[in-house]
């Protein structure tokens, strides 16, 4: 029985007129498992996520996808969050809550399950996938693998009839995507779940399958039982021929009539049986690779021992290590053998604590996630950022990007945010931005991780180039093909030093599992053979060539850069009149020198005496008072009317008050006043501190009650949480200086970007949270109203055009948040929890006072972070609010 | 330092009640007797919690808060009847103004005490468990916000690598080039961060977030033992509550000072009022004991 059918699906992304899809029609039985083979961007996501309702992209979609018989439209929502699960690629990504078991239960919560049902689902699911032991752990203490396992789970808890997943396995190491495929398996076989993947790694998970699918151009073009595509790939000379495992390459490379191999085993069997069967059959000498023309040690480690942390075990025990110019090393090993940490020891990032290391010329280190290199909007300018630590000189600098675009295969992606490019193009383009600081040794962490074997094909042209050039390059991988093709020398890491080395050759035959699949396929039939391609020519098969991508044209992110563009035009703006600016800046003048004069002049013990603050304090407050004034001043001078442009502003959504709106607004025209009656007649007028809170609490409940009364979408959530754990991130970071926080910067970036509402959530639960992480105390919730109302004043005004969004304007805007809002607030707080409840308006005053200069450090800093983030961020927000589809 | 808390085992709910009354009652009431109950049993809680140590320790940072809490009153305050001396300014210094000062100091250090066994009692998921029937929506935003916190500073420290790794020198630059290098990881991680949310948000809408009727799981139930405190907490707390209203625990400082009479009725609330403070203490104590009991008896 068909549990999906797609007939004449097409599919075009917004403002393209090249079909993603096209006319693809396929159909899958219930309890098969499905294997979607195909190149980075024949469209394999697309139609993933066109059978999922909730993940359908936007688009143009004609045809139609029938889920269990019924058109796929038709599914309610709730079986379409249940019956069709979809696990994606990023294993930490997709991971929304913060501890295992919350994880396992947030499908069943939302498809509104009671607790006792929630309990005993999420009990036998964490059973089959052995996830006993770490139910209640965080899952930031997971690894990878386990993190897409749990992935993997939470969906399965929610019992799918059919499982979607999106290349799982490409971030996983191999031992780690093994565990996942055999999870994977077990789904299939003892639950009868129907499992639709994509791969790259089809040495692996084709043998799985009980079924196949080879995807070109938007299209389906094979599809059948793993050995059939075989042979229809084979008959009509496709190029995906060159992505299937080892066994049916060898099996393709030669005319036979034997059935073609998918697995290990099974190529065995081919091709003893081949070379049996064969009459006369000579094997062919399996060809030597000429040894290259090495140079002189560039880099080496000599008996390194090193360990993180003094208490802990020792992770190098004696490594030693040296490579040689234009000679390209290749370390493998399990995880935690140390690979990672050797190539950091290597490029200086550590040191060891005993053994040498030394180094000779420019040494760059690629890290494992590209990602982390990108700081700028495209990859012409991230290039070039990159540029800055060069010691190349600037007209020279030009022409060498141009060249190493060029060496990148980077050309017609120069425009393209770095985030928007494939795998291996990410990957491509980091190498580049390494590349301009002309490195004598390149380090390689693992680059070969999640792409397809083209990439990998293009990806090691690349290294062969700079190898020629007499760049030494060494590479840390699990990728046993990639270096039993690639490397001068492959050496195996264990414990903490290196066991064995040698060539290739030598290397990979004298091992029994760490070694590629075509030597375990020839062990015993064909000597000396390695890589597929020793096989082939050994039987005088005929080898075929990759070919190489071509640059996609029309594609669907253009449209971004088109309104970044569009933003920068509205940026470039006539000049402020002359007088303007003159008075603008004068007042920031005189506001800088009132601060200093104040500073210099007033001793604070002079200022406050016994009898609360005598006139000197007085005439400080007056002094502090012109300060603010004149700030404000400035503000009104370098400040503008916005135009309205669509990222400025945003239509007013009209929605109907909802009733738990209404509630709450009834509750607090109600709740203050009986509050304030309460607490001045029958409380002790000395115990003013719980009367305000109240009041507070109560001013705070229908910023929160009409988030919630509105029902936010997912991707609402998620920005915002994003926020608030950037600013959080950023509290943690600078905790030894006192009020020398970006929380503040944060949360008015965030209301400027998004409006008053997210301002005030951005605000109010950064302090909350924060507070749950570090240390709580009776001033939590007066923090949270403060940085909350600010984030909504920094909504308001900026997004109703009341306040150009400019450098400036954002820095003052800041200064005067600190020190009129948040010490504003934040003074009488500690005037009422200090004081111990008796307030007078002197020791208001002098609370004020005292707090002045922290409100003026906390200004300076936000005034600080402002200048240098603001723009960035924003920039940042802009795009993501059009990638997110935040504004329609 | 212990391993866990017997208190910190009990539900939520339980846990969080036990807060609110100490903290509250701790505010509220100027009864100086009740105030010492509530520091002392605060200072024992938080040492069984934190260990000796660290409570030596907050203890040393706590002195100096409450010294200026008790000094500043007497320096601003001049009612009272019994003046000790005169400033040089003419002002009285007098012994109410002066107790007062003292009790102030007294309340601040036992809520920021009772505060620290919060922190270490109410963990996150305890506190989003509680506020995800209220506002499900905020308490997600909470979980979620904890869960990306460790997970930035992560990817920040990789982005410092990452550049390190390029070459950029670690040690012996200026301050401006430091702050330059911080902002690119900082704005590296924050790409990062936006650009990867998106995934977080396909994962809540594919697994069904945003239908209607959404529940809230948890890892605990109310059983018999969280019970009997909900209700021996409950009562202890009208009980308290009717005292103080009553003015059983009345106590003033100006002009004169004066409070309630010592008579049985009135010292019943102060014992009351151990009875609460000392709750997690007892029921600590008391399943240690069973433990020992038990494991001898094997």
């Amino acid at each position: 029985m068909e549990i999906l059918k797609i007939e004449n699906l097409t599919f075009y992304y917004p403002e393209t007129n090249i079909p993603v899809l096209d006319k693809l029609s396929l159909s899958v039985g219930a309890g098969d498992f499905f294997i979607l083979c195909g190149r980075s961007g024949c469209g394999k996501s697309t139609l993933l996520r066109n059978i999922k309702p909730q993940l359908k992209p936007h688009g143009i979609l004609k045809g139609n996808v029938f889920f269990d018989g019924k058109p796929i439209a038709e599914l309610s929502d709730r079986d379409a969050a249940a019956k069709i699960g979809f696990v994606m690629q990023s294993p930490d990504d997709q991971i929304v809550t913060d501890k295992v078991w919350h994880e396992l239960a947030f499908g069943l919560e939302n498809l509104g399950y009671d607790t006792p049902t929630i309990r005993r689902r999420a009990a036998e699911t964490a059973a089959f996938f052995g996830l006993e032991g770490w139910f209640y752990k965080n899952v930031d203490e997971l690894s990878g693998g386990q993190k897409q396992l749990l992935n993997l789970a939470s969906i399965m808890v929610m019992q799918p009839e059919l499982l979607i997943l999106d290349e799982p396995t490409s971030s996983l190491d191999p031992i780690a995507a093994a565990d996942f495929f055999s999870v994977l398996t077990r789904i299939n076989r003892e639950l009868g779940v129907t499992v639709i993947m994509t791969e790259h790694r089809l040495e692996e998970a084709l043998p799985l399958a009980t079924r196949a699918a080879v995807m070109e151009r938007g299209r389906i073009s094979f599809c059948g039982d793993a050995a059939n595509i075989g042979k229809a790939l084979k008959a009509n000379d496709c190029e995906m021929f060159s992505s299937m495992p080892a066994a049916m390459r060898i099996w393709g490379s030669v005319n036979t009539n034997l059935e073609c191999p998918v697995s290990v085993s099974e190529g065995r069997k081919f091709l003893s049986e081949y070379v049996d069967g064969s009459e006369n059959m000579e094997l062919n000498p399996v060809p030597q690779s000429k040894p290259r023309v090495l140079g002189k040690t560039l880099i080496e480690a000599d008996d390194a021992w090193f360990r993180y942390e003094k208490g802990q075990a020792d992770v190098l025990r004696g490594a030693t290590v040296s490579a040689r110019a234009g000679e390209h090393l290749c370390i493998l090993g399990g995880n935690g053998a140390g690979k990672s940490t050797t190539l950091k020891i290597l490029s200086g990032l550590y040191k060891p604590y005993r053994g040498r290391v030394k180094r000779e010329g420019r040494v760059c280190l690629l890290p494992q996630n590209p990602q982390t290199l990108f700081e700028k909007k495209t990859v012409a300018e991230d290039i070039e950022a990159a540029g800055a630590l060069s010691d190349v000189p600037k007209d020279e600098r030009k022409n060498r990007i141009q060249d190493i675009i060029s060496l990148c295969r980077l050309r017609g992606l120069e425009n393209r945010h770095p985030y928007d490019l494939s795998g291996g193009e990410m990957q491509r383009a980091a190498l580049a931005k390494l590349l301009l600081l002309n490195p004598d040794v390149l380090l390689l962490d693992e680059p070969t991780k999640g792409m397809d074997a083209v990439f990998k094909e293009e990806f090691a042209g690349i290294i062969e180039k700079l190898l020629d050039r007499g760049t030494c390059v060494i590479t840390v991988s699990h990728d046993v093909e990639f270096c039993a093709r690639r490397a001068d020398r492959c050496a195996l890491f264990f414990d903490g030093s290196i066991v064995s080395e040698g060539t290739p050759r030598e290397f990979f035959l004298d091992n029994n599992f760490y070694t590629t699949s075509a030597a375990r396929i020839a062990r015993g039939i064909i000597p000396g053979a390695v890589v597929a391609e020793d096989v082939i020519q050994a039987i005088g098969g005929e080898i075929t060539e990759l070919v190489e991508h071509s640059l996609p044209s029309g594609d669907v992110y253009n449209k971004f850069a088109d309104n970044v563009e569009a933003l920068q035009n509205e940026k470039k703006l006539k000049p402020l009149p002359l007088w303007r600016r003159f008075c603008g800046i004068s007042f920031i003048a005189i506001s800088i020198y009132i601060f200093v004069y104040s500073l210099k002049t007033e001793k604070l013990s002079q200022m406050i005496d016994s009898g609360g603050i005598n006139d000197r304090g007085a005439d400080q407050l007056i002094i502090y008072g012109a300060l603010i004034l004149s700030l404000i001043f400035a503000t009104v001078f370098l400040s503008r009317k916005s135009f309205q442009t669509a990222f400025a502003q945003e239509p007013r959504e009209r929605r109907k008050l909802s009733r738990r709106t209404a509630a709450s607004a009834a509750l607090v025209l109600l709740a203050v006043p009986i509050t304030l009656f309460v607490g001045i007649v029958y409380i002790d007028r000395k115990q003013y501190y719980i009367t305000a809170l109240l009041i507070l609490v109560e001013c705070m409940i229908p910023f929160f009650m009409i988030f919630e009364g509105r029902r936010p979408k997912a991707r609402e959530l998620a920005i915002v949480s994003t926020l608030c754990a950037l600013a959080i991130a950023g509290r943690a970071a600078f905790f030894m200086l006192p009020q020398f926080k970006p929380v503040l910067a944060m949360t008015i970036i965030s209301g400027v970007a998004f409006g008053g509402e997210t301002g005030f959530l951005v605000g109010s639960v950064t302090m909350l949270v924060s507070n749950i992480l570090f240390s709580q105390g009776p001033w939590t919730p007066w923090q949270m109203f403060a940085m909350g109302i600010i984030g909504f004043i920094a909504g308001v005004l900026y997004r109703k055009g009341w306040i150009r969004r400019t450098r400036t304007s954002l820095c003052i805007f800041g200064i005067v948040c600190a020190i009129l809002i948040y010490g504003g607030i934040m003074n009488p707080t500690s005037a009422l929890i200090w004081g111990g409840g008796s307030l007078t308006p002197r020791i208001l005053a002098a609370y004020y006072i005292a707090g002045f200069p922290m409100d003026c450090v906390h200004g300076a800093s936000t005034a600080m972070f402002l200048w240098f983030i603001a723009e960035p961020m924003l920039e940042k927000l802009d795009r993501i609010k059009v990638k997110y589809g935040l504004i329609e | 330092m212990k391993e866990r808390d017997a208190f910190a085992s009990y539900h939520p709910v339980v846990n969080f009640i036990f807060f609110g009354l100490t903290i509250g009652f701790t505010m509220f009431l100027a009864h100086p007797c009740c105030q010492l109950i509530s520091l002392v049993c605060a200072v024992i809680y938080y040492a069984r919690l934190k260990g000796r140590k660290a409570a030596r320790l907050s203890i040393r940072y706590a002195l100096p808060t409450a010294f200026a809490a008790a000094v500043i009153n007497p320096a601003f305050n001049h009612k009272g009847a019994i003046t000790l001396f005169r400033l040089p300014t003419g002002n009285s210094v007098t012994l109410e103004s002066v107790l007062y000062g003292l009790s102030a100091a007294v309340m601040l250090s036992a809520v920021l005490f009772w505060f620290g066994c919060y922190s270490e009692i109410m963990t996150s998921d305890k506190f989003t468990y509680l506020f995800g029937r209220i506002i499900p929506a905020t308490s997600l935003i909470l979980s979620m916000a904890l869960r990306f916190v460790p997970k930035f500073k992560t990817q920040f420290l990789l982005a410092r690598e990452a550049r390190e790794g390029m070459g950029v020198e670690k040690s012996g630059v200026g301050i401006i080039k430091r702050i330059k290098n911080a902002c690119s990881c900082f704005s590296v991680t924050t790409t990062w961060a936006l650009e990867n949310a998106v995934d977080a948000s396909d994962s809540m809408k594919s697994r069904g977030y945003g239908l209607s009727g959404r529940t809230a799981f948890s890892i605990y139930t109310l059983c018999d033992r969280d019970k009997y405190v909900l209700c021996f907490l409950a009562l202890c707390g009208f009980y308290l509550f009717s005292g103080s209203i009553s003015g059983g625990l009345y106590w003033r400082y100006f002009p004169s000072i004066r409070g309630a009479a010592i008579d049985p009725l009135n010292v019943s609330f102060q014992i009351v009022y151990l009875g609460i403070c000392m709750t997690p203490i007892v029921v600590d104590v008391i399943e240690e004991r069973k433990w020992k009991y038990l494991r001898s008896k094997i």
